[in-house]
């Protein structure tokens, strides 16, 4: 009888509870919503057949899978002193990116315990997001802090938050019952209500609403609705009319169909060029066409892009349409996009 | 190589959904028993399953696609874990012990419970070491190399590991 014998022995019993315990353990909620957020956000693999999803999902899926704006670059003395901003950023960008979630500030009782951070209806908490920016909890909140890497990443399941996040975009999610929030770089308030529903309004930067891989580009001075199940809501601007934003709901969110959209296009003025430019995506036929006129009516497309290609959802003419509308962030002065940018990286929003 | 396989390597990303059903339970699992900590087990599948969609093309077919998945999540949570040693990551509080929550699934009885909970409270190393030898089945020539540790030390860990786990469920 050997020390082996006696071991394996004693380890009878616990081995035979051990073999019973099951290979599979389903999660308690789906997460399918969180990683197809960060899919097409993730680069193309070595070896895949066909470019990013992203491109892909722009021609199939509409709008929908569309890259966000491309973040304003393009003037090459700027690209040269960015360069330099670049390397120091990247260095520092590594050692505060990482960091973890702090209670900076906090007033009235709250609870944190196990990464669930709940305030009373008279408390309010300021949360130091790493070292990127801050998220100020407000009265009545319930949320979890899912984790650090490879982003900051926090799940909102009632409540309200303001978030200002002075960072490269993509290290900042905020996962809802009905959509992901992703910071491209913005300060931005958003709220959840018992039905799982949010509404998020941009002050500065712009956000992605993003669901199944359907999304939403936020700007500064927009909002949108997201509703469990449904894509997230069309953006719309501060300025749109009461009856516009009311169509747009009913389009979006209660089947309103043509009568909707046909409100919709009637009310819109310049400032609603962002809407238009979504619901591209999210009409068909007629529909389509009818969109693509009144855009093209308050917002002439650029050159090369035609009305077969808008009508097509070719993600090329999309995009440089959307580079040139009134209000995005393409359209911005070389030096403005420039100094957004820099101050991003100081974090001096 | 299966056809779903196939075309999520093509870039199809409802394939690697479909791909993602038949395989988050057992993802899942690991990422639980070795993290022991809910919270960080959905992150550490999700994390999982973004890597594998980043690394698809690098997958051959030489062998099963879930065990070249399971060895990749096996990478993603040890690498978590290694660094989650170095710094402090979250904030601390006193009752911010790990969280091991039930999972959707059937069959928990208390028996089964006392025992993941027992595996959870194990030493990390001790820990991380019984579950890829006892549970998923890994030898300790694969485990010395994922963990990072020499065989013996593999070895010293898995007795210490069982040791721990025979006086817990005896109490």
């Amino acid at each position: 009888m050997s020390l082996g014998w006696h071991r394996k022995r004693l380890d009878e019993p616990l081995q035979a509870r051990v073999k019973a315990l099951p290979r599979e353990i389903r999660p308690p909620e789906d997460l399918w919503d969180g990683i197809a957020s960060r899919l097409s956000a993730a680069p193309p693999a070595p070896g895949h057949a066909r470019l990013t999803p992203a491109a892909e999902w722009g021609v199939e899926r509409g709008l929908a899978g569309l890259a966000p704006p491309a973040r304003p670059w393009g003037v090459r003395p700027a690209l040269a002193a960015a360069l330099l901003l670049c390397l120091g950023g990247v260095l520092w960008l590594r050692v505060a990116r990482h960091g973890g979630w702090r209670v900076a500030e906090s007033s009235g009782p709250y609870t944190l315990a196990a990464g669930r951070l709940e305030t009373s209806a008279g408390s309010r908490v300021r949360l130091g997001v790493g070292h990127i920016g801050f998220v100020s909890v407000e009265p009545g909140t319930r949320l979890r802090l899912l984790s650090t890497r490879p982003e900051h990443r926090l799940a909102l399941e009632r409540g309200a938050i303001a978030a200002r996040i002075s960072a490269p975009p993509r290290l900042f999610y905020v996962e809802t019952p009905s959509a992901t929030a992703v910071d491209l770089g913005c300060q931005y308030t958003l709220a959840v209500d018992a039905r799982g529903g949010s509404l998020i309004h941009v002050t500065v930067g712009w956000v992605e609403l993003t669901r199944s891989g359907e999304r939403s580009i936020v700007p500064f001075n927009m909002s949108a609705y997201t509703l469990p199940g449904f894509t997230p809501g069309t953006p719309f601007s501060d300025h749109a009319s009461d009856s516009l934003k009311e169509a747009l709901h009913r389009y979006d969110f209660e089947r309103g169909g043509e009568a909707a959209l046909a409100t919709v296009l009637s009310q819109s003025r310049e400032p609603d060029v962002i809407t238009l430019w979504h619901l591209l995506g999210r009409t068909e036929g007629p529909a389509r066409e009818t969109v693509y006129r009144r855009l093209a009516a308050l917002a002439p497309p650029p050159g090369g892009v035609t009305r077969e290609r808008v009508l097509r959802l070719e993600r090329g003419a999309l995009q440089t349409w959307w580079d040139d509308l009134p209000g995005s962030p393409g359209t911005l002065p070389w030096w403005q996009r420039a100094a957004v940018r820099i101050a991003a990286w100081l974090g001096i929003f | 190589m299966s056809e779903l396989v196939r075309l999520a390597q093509q870039g199809d990303p409802s394939a690697f959904e479909q791909l993602y059903r038949q395989h988050v339970g057992r993802v899942y699992a690991l990422c639980l028993r070795l993290a022991g900590d809910a919270t960080e087990a959905r992150a550490l599948t999700q994390d999982a399953f973004v890597r594998a969609w980043e690394r698809l093309g690098t997958f051959r077919g030489d062998s099963e696609f879930s065990s070249w998945l399971h060895r990749l999540a096996v990478n993603v949570v040890l690498a978590d874990r290694r660094a989650a040693a170095r710094r402090e990551r979250r904030v601390a509080t006193e009752s911010d012990a790990p969280a091991y929550e039930l999972g959707a699934t059937d069959g928990w009885t208390p028996e089964r419970l006392d025992l993941e909970q027992a595996i959870v409270a194990l030493p990390p190393g001790a820990r991380a070491v019984f579950v890829l030898y006892d549970i998923e089945g890994y030898n300790h020539h694969e485990i010395a190399e994922l963990v990072g540790i020499a065989p013996g030390t593999s070895k010293a860990q898995l007795h210490r590991a069982r040791r721990l786990l025979r006086e817990a469920l005896e109490r």
